[in-house]
């Protein structure tokens, strides 16, 4: 077991090189990058010198070859100089550092310990991922990736518990009950949300829910009855300001309280909830038929125990092991957020930073990203095959 | 000028408009006793169930007898802006997004404001010119080792230079001293004061300059290496003297707007990329101080008691909040509940029109459409790069100015406009709009008009041979199906081109459209299929200013290695269209000073070429949509000033 | 009889679950039958893969008056009309028209013929080949195991979005001769959404193959001397095939739902081209105004994956009820 563990480690963190490089070279490869169209201006005035775009080009790091800047990306550039010295390239990696590492004299030692004062990079094996070249200019990526993480990982955790609560009953019921309406009720209605757009289903209850409501659908009755119905807000992360007959104001909730952004959660949570619910569920009931087939379930229907009492107590139990080991699959996902929803729902997530930073070229924050998550599926991966054997000690790792 | 492209123009803020017009978005103050304001309002009517836009002039006399303190307001007025994208940020040389000077206008006191056409003076006392005596064309004597201009370039003065001498005469210099033009212009800034209480001196002035000179600061040098001193001449006044030979078409607004010297002082330019105190939360002159910054999600700011028209009951609100709305119909959806009061234009869409004015007519919200300078247009490939086109058994399909001019008339570009646009802008027929005072008589207008269009390409010699409805090169018999390309997810290119290959149709040509994310589109060449002149038919956009953009085509900025003796990839024309004509023309245009006659017709018979010779089919102006709650005073989308906030000091709620 | 005359076929079928081909199905088909709502959903597949097969050569032979033009045109030509653009359904239109005039019946059948073959060929590339590697990887474990699985982790890392992005850059103008635009256009993303999504199936296979490697009928054919390759095609891989039907069933509609995720991000396939995923992010801008526009093409989308996800259901049920996905 312990040899097994180091083993897949190791091969852990060569996949880890294997896949951030590439993504790497794939960022490298398209047309375009961070430098395309710095000139694209008709106006002579605002035309960059050719000096000028390589002082840019040297800041940003793109001057060095594909396989040094990764390895500063990986291990920092205070280092290349002496390197460069060693292998008697001084002269030809005279500008592989940035301008502010150069002007520091080429070393962080003698600055402060924290990030940012420090003027070469240290590279994400010291914990340092850069600063944004175009999400937040100038900013450390690390900080910018915090200022969004808490927002993602309140949405996700919370769709991960509450899709987790609901789809386990409907598992057993339905496995249960196999065939039985209420089974094809729930599976319908989980599928529902699995079969749906995302986005699509996003733009309805929006609709719904922020505008018709406010709009009372348009009926004249129901407006001269309540003049709206209390409506959800429609999108972002707190009110501005609660607006009368919002829900908010309803229940008298302030703007920028904690409420108040549970409110606002309150749509992409259902959303993505109701879409993640069928996969729970179904695992789930697979997971209960396969008990229900077995002996002891036989024996303690046999010994006259309460059927309740078999399915709960026994059945349910041994069924939800398998289903344990899954969630740890999901641990990725909680970091790297929904992309589609929070675009939607306009809400600064993990995955709208991620896609703002793709489109945008901003690549030390895409790669941080992609980093965290690899190193999150890899992991996941991992536990989940630990798990397995812990549950089922027939499995073995050779 | 700067080419329009969503995503690039995020790129492009490393570049920065760091020249004089971001100078402009910057800052400065005005404090006079009565001042007269003509502001142009852009009103829309409703006549019989027509829309008809109605500009008048107000005339607003402020007095400075401010009325004794702001009357007590029962609550604080909030006012809460909504925009679609978040700046990277507000770094005045970092970058040049449409939403970072949004924001900037907050922060920072405009020096100048562009509106209507043309340049006003607003933290400047005046702008200089040379018939008021504040800039003045001086006789120096130069001589060896100067920095002079030469040849259009500022270059130290050698022997064997042809330079322009005082007598308006080109000689080559033989040594020795000879006397050349040297212009120099005197700006003088309103009093105005930092939001900390400093006042704003004239150094803070010569400090921005300072930082736009310095190598790490990322921006063009092109005013600053035509400079040759850059100095405060009083507290309040700077002086800008030219290198010799450089007469400066735009010198009355050639002022780097004044920076905090006294808190920024301490940081490197470098350093001021990244810094917090530069970046995040700058300190400004401007009505508003920025209070907090949460990334994704807003920027608040509150009043600043320090500003230096606070005496006059500026800024009207108490305080700003910048929302960042990404989704389009969540951004409307806002601001029809009134949790925004005001939509800017990156965040709202033409294609809502129709639910826009449902709103309005409800009383619900007031749009805003306003055309602006800029315009969409097809360009055609009409000298591709190395292998492309010419040489790869593709007839050249656009040298021959006929066939631009046909396919031209072929295009219902009227119909663009009322399809896509909801006839809410106008078809352009030349780089500028057609209410630019620069706008030529006798310009070409090529109407919509397939008949002539067909029959001139039957005249060229392609005609439909086969009957397979397509036309066909005459001698290779290759049939006339091109390409034509534009940016993904833009709804509105998506229909306007899909428009024009039903349109082609009619004229037996075949159209297969193709599309690409931004990025790629507008990569430089020799990547980018755009700039890279490896395309038939483009579209895209340019953002033009107050001056027309003639530049834009002119043969030395064709995209292409300068090696080969083309203007360097990542520039402007990549229609490689070249005439000589034009060329001269447009430069004369170009060396000229505003409001003299050579400025003026030459611009003029520049766009009359250009028109005649139809390089790219200029197809309408694009719509500015901006949108505000019923109760929002002051507000209106001006079509040369980029951004609708500029005067965010007057804006009001009732 | 010497052991090397044994007629290998008849082994197989002595050794294997397939014996008895014929009654197998039978069984699978009645159970599924009893799983209602699969059994619907298999007619309503059916009934739309004929609709989008046969619609628009029915459509090709009707014509319908053009405002714009002025004349009576034929559906199949996809004209625009911008005289009569957004209008809402009648005779002339049964499903209203889109924002150019078009007719957004045969928009929606042309377009489902697109996200139904790009979603069936996506599935059968990965399935092919995550099966083959899986059961490989299972086969033979030790280093070439290990190197698989690295190899498929390796892509369940590689992030779908970049990827999609660089390869559309460089494959979009690339033209495959000889067939129509929109079809070379889906290829590249069929081949992008392949070679992402295979480990899935290939973790499948991998594991119904370990747990068969060790089993008699196995060491039996090893020493038959049948080849380790016949030994994977014709016991490992059969074998594995039913939970792999259920996986790719399910699957099916999932890359309906990434292809219309991609269109809404502009990544996927262009206009004019129609697939039901650009035809709902074209109705987005119009949400507030005309909601219907979005409603008909994601209405197609939710039927057709809701369908393919009971298919998919169902078959487990038959195929393994033990299986869970």
């Amino acid at each position: 077991m312990i040899n097994y563990l180091i083993r897949r480690s190791l091969q852990m963190i060569v996949t880890i090189i294997f896949a951030t490089f590439a993504i790497f070279v794939i960022l490298n490869a398209v047309p375009g990058g961070p430098l395309s169209g710095l000139n694209q201006t008709g106006n002579t005035r605002d035309r960059l010198s050719d000096e000028q775009i390589a002082r840019i080009e040297q800041a940003l790091g793109l001057n060095k070859p594909l396989p040094l800047r990764y390895l500063t990306w990986v291990a920092g550039e205070d280092w290349v100089d002496d390197v460069a010295a060693v292998i008697g390239r001084s002269e030809a990696w005279a500008n592989y550092q940035t301008p502010r590492c150069i002007d520091a004299g080429r070393t962080n030692a003698g600055a402060q310990t924290d990030l940012e004062t420090s003027p070469c990079g240290r590279g994400i094996l010291r914990f340092d991922f850069g600063v944004s070249w175009q999400m937040a200019r100038g900013q450390e990526v690390s900080e910018v990736i915090w200022g969004r993480l808490g927002n993602t990982v309140r949405l996700m955790a919370t769709v991960s518990v509450l899709s987790l609560l609901i789809a386990l009953p409907i598992g057993i019921i339905s496995a249960v009950r196999q065939y039985s309406i209420l089974d094809y009720v729930v599976t319908t209605f989980g599928f529902f949300g699995l079969s749906m757009p995302v986005f699509w289903l996003g733009l309805i209850l929006i609709i719904i829910f922020g505008f018709q409501f406010r709009e009372c659908f348009g009926i004249d009755a129901c407006k001269e009855a309540f003049g709206s119905l209390p409506y959800f807000p429609s999108g972002g992360v707190e009110s501005s300001r609660i607006l009368p007959g919002s829900i908010q104001d309803v229940f008298g909730v302030a703007k920028g309280s904690s409420f108040d952004r549970i409110i606002h959660l309150t749509l992409p949570t259902l959303m993505l909830t109701f879409a993640s619910l069928a996969s729970w569920s179904r695992f789930m009931r697979s997971s209960m038929l396969e008990v229900l087939r077995q002996d002891y379930v036989r024996t303690a229907r046999s010994k006259g125990l309460r059927e309740y009492v078999v399915i709960v107590k026994h059945a349910a139990r041994n069924a939800l092991i398998p289903v344990i080991t899954i969630v740890v699959f999901e641990i990725p996902a909680i970091f790297s957020g929904a992309v589609l929803t929070e675009s939607v729902f306009s809400y600064p997530g993990i995955g709208r930073l991620f896609i703002g930073a793709l489109g945008g070229n901003d690549w030390p924050i895409v790669m941080a990203i992609l980093y965290i998550s690899a190193i999150l599926v890899v992991f996941a991966t991992l536990v989940g095959d630990i798990l397995y054997t812990l549950i089922d000690p027939r499995i073995r790792f050779d | 000028m700067i080419k329009l492209k969503k995503s690039l123009l995020a790129i492009v803020g490393l570049s920065a408009l760091a020249l004089v017009l971001s100078a402009c978005e910057a800052q400065i103050v005005e404090v006079e006793v009565t001042r007269v304001v003509t502001e142009t309002v852009v009103e829309e009517v409703m006549v019989e169930g027509e829309v008809v836009e109605v500009e008048k002039e107000v005339e607003v006399v402020v007095t400075a007898t401010p009325e004794p303190a702001m009357e007590e307001e029962a609550a604080s007025k909030d006012l809460i802006i909504c925009m679609a994208q978040e700046p990277e940020t507000l770094y005045v040389y970092g970058g040049g997004t449409l939403v970072a000077s949004a924001i900037r206008h907050a922060v920072f006191e405009n020096d100048i404001t562009t509106l209507s056409y043309d340049f006003q003076a607003q933290g400047l006392v005046k702008l200089p010119s040379l018939s008021d005596g504040d800039a003045v064309i001086n006789t120096v004597d130069v001589t060896e080792g100067d920095m002079v201009l030469v040849g259009g370039e500022p270059k130290a003065l050698e022997v064997g230079d042809e330079v322009a001498t005082a007598d308006g005469e080109t000689v080559t210099y033989e040594g020795g001293t000879i006397s050349m033009e040297q212009m120099v212009v005197d700006f003088e800034m309103k009093p105005r004061v930092w939001s900390d209480g400093t006042p704003v001196s004239a150094s803070d002035s010569v400090y921005s300059y300072s930082l736009a000179a310095d190598p790490d600061t990322q921006s063009s040098k092109f005013n600053i290496d035509r400079t040759a001193s850059y100095e405060a001449t009083g507290d309040l006044t700077v002086q800008r003297t030219m290198i010799p030979g450089f007469l400066d078409s735009e010198y009355h607004i050639g002022f780097w707007g004044p920076l905090p010297e006294h808190a920024w002082g301490g940081f490197t330019a470098a350093e001021l990329i990244e810094a917090e105190e530069s970046s995040r939360m700058p300190m400004g002159d401007g009505p508003f101080v920025i209070e907090e910054w949460v990334p994704g999600e807003r920027i608040t700011m509150v009043k600043n008691e320090n500003y230096y028209r606070a005496s006059e009951g500026y800024p009207k609100v108490d305080t700003v909040t910048y929302r960042f709305i990404p989704d389009t119909n969540s951004l409307v959806l806002q601001l029809l509940s009134g949790e925004c009061d005001i939509g800017t234009q990156d965040g709202m869409d033409v294609a809502q029109s129709p639910f826009l004015l449902e709103a309005e007519a409800q009383g619900q919200l007031t749009p805003y459409f306003q055309t602006g300078t800029v315009f969409e247009h097809i360009d055609f490939g009409i000298n591709s790069y190395g292998d492309y086109g010419d040489g790869i058994g593709r007839p050249d399909w656009f040298e021959d100015v006929r066939v631009r001019q046909a396919m031209t008339m072929c295009t219902d570009r009227q119909s663009m406009v009322d399809n896509i646009l909801y006839g809410r802008s106008e078809v352009i027929h030349t780089f500028i709009p057609s209410v630019h005072p620069l706008y030529p008589e006798g310009l070409t207008e090529w109407p919509f008009d397939v008949d002539a269009g067909n029959a001139l390409l039957d005249e060229v010699g392609y005609v439909d041979s086969d009957g397979d409805g397509i036309r066909e090169d005459s001698i290779t018999g290759v049939p006339f199906a091109i390409t034509l390309g534009t940016t993904t997810g833009n709804e509105m290119r998506q229909q306007l081109t899909q428009i024009f290959k039903d349109n082609m149709i009619e004229c037996g040509i075949d159209v297969e459209l193709y599309y690409q994310p931004a990025g790629e589109w507008f990569a430089d060449g020799p990547d980018g299929v755009l700039f890279g002149r490896r395309f038939d038919l483009g579209e895209f956009a340019w953002l033009t200013g107050v001056n027309p953009a003639c530049d834009l085509y002119i043969s030395e900025n064709i995209t292409g290695p300068e090696e080969e003796g083309f203007g360097g990839w990542g520039n402007a024309s990549e229609t490689g269209w070249v005439n000589e004509e034009y060329d001269a023309i447009c430069n004369a245009a170009l060396g000229s000073l505003p409001g003299t006659p050579e400025y003026e017709e030459n611009h003029k018979e520049a766009q009359r070429i250009f028109s005649q010779e139809v390089p790219v089919i200029p197809l309408f102006l694009r719509l500015k949509v901006a949108g505000a709650g019923t109760n929002v005073k002051n507000f209106g989308v001006d079509p040369t000033q980029n951004s609708e906030l500029y005067n965010l000091f007057e804006i009001d709620l009732e | 009889m010497s052991v090397a005359k044994i007629n290998l076929d008849e082994l197989n079928n002595e050794a294997l679950l397939v014996e008895e081909h014929e009654s197998m199905i039978s069984i699978y088909w009645g159970r599924l039958k009893r799983h209602r709502l699969a059994f619907i959903s298999l007619i309503v597949l059916a009934l739309i893969i004929l609709g989008v097969a046969i619609g628009p050569l029915i459509m090709g032979q009707m014509t319908y008056y053009n405002v714009q033009k002025d004349a009576y045109v034929n559906y199949a030509r996809d004209t625009q009309d911008l005289q009569s653009k957004n209008v809402s359904p009648s005779s002339d239109h049964f499903l209203g028209t889109d924002e150019l005039g078009r007719d957004v019946l045969f928009r929606l059948l042309i377009a489902g013929r697109l996200s139904l073959t790009i979603s069936l060929s996506v599935v059968l590339i990965q399935v092919s080949i995550g099966i083959f590697l899986g059961a490989v990887s299972g086969f033979y474990g030790g280093w070439v195991d290990s190197l698989i699985q690295r190899i498929a982790e390796f892509f369940i890392i590689l992030p779908a979005l970049p990827l999609l992005l660089t390869l559309s850059s460089i494959l979009r103008n690339v033209r495959i001769p000889g067939i129509p635009p929109e079809w070379s256009q889906s290829i590249f993303i069929i081949v992008i959404l392949s070679f992402l999504g295979w480990p899935g199936s290939c973790r499948l296979s991998r594991g119904v193959v370990l747990s068969l490697r060790n089993q008699q009928f196995t060491e039996a054919a090893k020493a038959l001397g049948m080849s380790d390759l016949g030994i994977i095609t014709r016991h490992m891989i059969p074998n594995a095939l039913p939970p792999i039907i259920v996986l790719a069933t399910l699957g099916l509609g999932g890359v309906i739902l990434t292809e219309s995720a991609l269109s809404f991000l502009g990544f996927g396939i262009n206009p004019p081209v129609a697939t039901w995923g650009n035809m709902l992010q074209n109705a987005q801008t119009d949400m507030l105004t005309a909601p219907w526009k979005a409603l008909i093409p994601g209405f197609f989308i939710l039927i057709s994956v809701l369908a393919f996800n009971y298919l998919g259901d169902g078959l487990r049920d038959a195929l393994d009820p033990r299986l869970k996905l």
